[in-house]
């Protein structure tokens, strides 16, 4: 049998703005319904690296291959709709539109709709706006946000704002989510709930890279660990191998262990 | 929801198909055929500005363009006017897609602001250049009136019912966009540009497409209105129609359906309420224009669905306990 494919491969990455090197010869990759985390200190290139892998940034040498296949270049809405979803540290929600109209217009991958099609009611899509109501609204009930469809997202907290991007990237119903500090702002309750739920997507097969502030809820979680510091990888592996390297622990963990 | 847009709508078209019962001047009728025009360009526009963000100061070159190829192609070259509105339209629609991809591709709203600005006063310098073609300063003259097979369009009653009639289809078309996925996908971009992409949303494109569905709208009614008036000019397509336009979006409504229709509708047909004030009319409208866009920021017909759903919840609130209500309200 041959190898199983990674359903992300970074393969000697680096990115430099103007000269600086935010990420350096960055090299690990996401395996079919893994969760790796990927942590390091503020400034580690860590939201550089997603912004890499979606193509919202360009790289500037390096590869980054998807289910085997490159993706180096392309650009955020063409990853989108490969299947790589991703949440963003500053919040990039629809604020004007309700929860429910964000996490439907989240269906837009697979939603098949044409612009003509829709204006002009031609046949399909009625059934076709009645399946993206649906899987949207089980997205908004997983997430637990469902008391909130009808409101508009803005006037949300931000805990629940944050869950509501989840969601919205959950609709597009991808192969590999990128989360970007998806805990900030959540309390003890809701942080621990999110944890069982990244547990449960991974369970149904879906693949994910967490950058995480909060150690707890990183190292419960995650199958794998990428330690990155100063653009670099610093480590690679499960939780208790990471924790005890004499490196890591000196490079971050050193100060925050028991943040 | 559904279901208080279909009885809207049909009231819309009731109102729409009494009017002339009543109004039977020539003269106001006439005013009605010219606010439908208006309306269905802004209703084409309000697509772009309302739901996409964009700006476009250049809607008058695409009214321009739909009423000078259907003269032109009825008058030179004794095209049927339904075919000729279909080609005009086709034209204009290859314009704004020509125009529209690289604008919309690199450009913030601001830049197409004024490039669409810059387009609008090349489409009337080429109309007033373009002497053989176009008639210059003078215009063209002569159009015969719309006609659908043996079915003739003549008079300001019979033209008002086809120009209600197509503002009635692009409004339900808008209607149709707005309440879909493609709606939802252009209010998206609005939203936040990144935010739309990562979701897959070809931003450009979607705001392209947009832009040539806008643009489309103001031919139509650009061809409508040769036909009725049996003439066209220059003056009549210029930086300034393209600017009111603009204001009429934003006093109807933002991102409304029907903010459209009733902000050219206001426009075109404040003058006539204000007639009698003579010489300071001008003056008036300014004014009643600088109140209304100053106040009311979601347009007349924010205003008018605020203050229905107020009064919905104060019947509420009147007819139950407050703790009930209270409940409803929170649930909206």
């Amino acid at each position: 049998m041959s190898q199983v494919i990674p359903v992300l491969e970074l393969d000697h990455v680096s990115k430099n703005f103007g000269g600086l090197p935010a990420v350096h010869d960055l090299s690990f990759t996401v395996m079919p319904a893994q969760l790796k985390g990927l942590i390091g200190p503020n400034g580690a290139g860590k939201t550089t690296c997603i912004n890499l892998i979606t193509g919202a940034l360009p790289v500037t040498s390096g590869e980054v291959r998807f289910q085997g296949r490159s993706i180096t270049g392309l650009p955020l809405h063409q990853t989108a709709r490969l299947g790589i979803g991703r949440t963003f540290q500053l919040l990039r929600i629809f604020q004007e539109m309700t929860v429910l109209e964000n996490v439907m217009a989240g269906c837009h991958r697979w939603a098949g709709l044409g612009t003509l099609q829709a204006a002009m009611r031609l046949p399909g899509a009625r059934s076709k706006e009645r399946r993206i109501k649906e899987v949207a609204q089980s997205q908004i009930d997983f997430i637990g946000l469902t008391h909130r469809s009808n409101m508009a997202a803005g006037a949300l907290p931000v805990g629940e704002q944050r869950l509501l991007e989840i969601a919205r990237a959950l609709a597009g119903q991808p192969e590999l989510l990128l989360l970007d500090e998806p805990a900030a702002g959540l309390n003890d309750a809701e942080r621990a709930r999110l944890g069982a739920l990244l547990r449960e997507l991974t369970g149904r097969g879906l693949s994910i890279l967490l950058i995480e502030h909060n150690m707890d809820l990183v190292m419960n979680v995650s199958d794998e660990l990428v330690v990155l510091n100063y653009g670099e990888k610093l480590a690679e592996g499960s939780a208790h191998e990471v924790r005890n390297l004499q490196t890591v622990i000196s490079a971050y963990l050193g100060e925050t262990a028991n943040a | 929801m559904r279901r208080r847009n279909l009885v809207g709508a049909v009231i819309g078209i009731a109102v729409v198909g009494v009017i002339p019962v009543f109004v039977r001047d020539e003269y106001t009728l006439g005013f009605l055929v010219l606010a439908g025009t208006v309306s269905l360009v802004v209703t084409g526009l309000n697509l772009l500005v309302g739901h996409a963000g964009q700006l476009s100061l250049g809607h008058g070159g695409f009214y321009a363009i739909g009423a000078y190829v259907s003269t032109i192609l009825t008058i030179r070259f004794g095209v049927s006017p339904v075919l000729a509105l279909i080609a005009a339209a086709v034209v204009t629609g290859l314009v704004a897609l020509i125009l529209g991809i690289p604008l919309l591709r690199a450009l913030t709203q601001f830049h197409l602001a004024v490039a669409t600005l810059i387009f609008v006063m090349l489409v009337n310098a080429i109309l007033i250049v373009g002497d053989s073609w176009t008639g210059g300063f003078t215009g063209i003259q002569g159009q015969p009136p719309f006609s659908i097979g043996p079915i003739v369009f003549n008079g300001d009653v019979a033209n008002y019912y086809l120009v209600w009639g197509v503002v009635v289809l692009g409004v339900l078309f808008a209607a149709g966009l707005s309440n879909s996925q493609a709606g939802r996908v252009l209010r998206a971009i609005q939203g936040d540009e990144m935010g739309a992409q990562s979701l897959g949303m070809d931003v450009a494109w979607e705001k392209v497409k947009v832009f040539v569905i806008s643009a489309v709208y103001a031919s139509v009614a650009g061809s409508l209105l040769a036909h009725y008036q049996h003439s066209v000019t220059p003056a009549q397509f210029g930086v300034s129609t393209s600017l009111e336009f603009m204001t009429m979006v934003f006093l109807g409504g933002k991102g409304s359906v029907i903010g459209g229709v009733v902000g050219g509708s206001f426009i075109k047909l404040l003058p006539q309420f204000t007639e009698f004030m003579k010489n300071y009319r001008l003056l008036v409208d300014g004014l009643i224009l600088t109140v209304v866009l100053l106040f009311m920021p979601q347009g007349v017909v924010g205003v008018i669905k605020g203050g229905w759903e107020r009064l919905l919840h104060a019947l509420k609130t009147e007819g139950s306990n407050p703790k009930a209500s209270k409940a409803a309200g929170g649930d909206r």
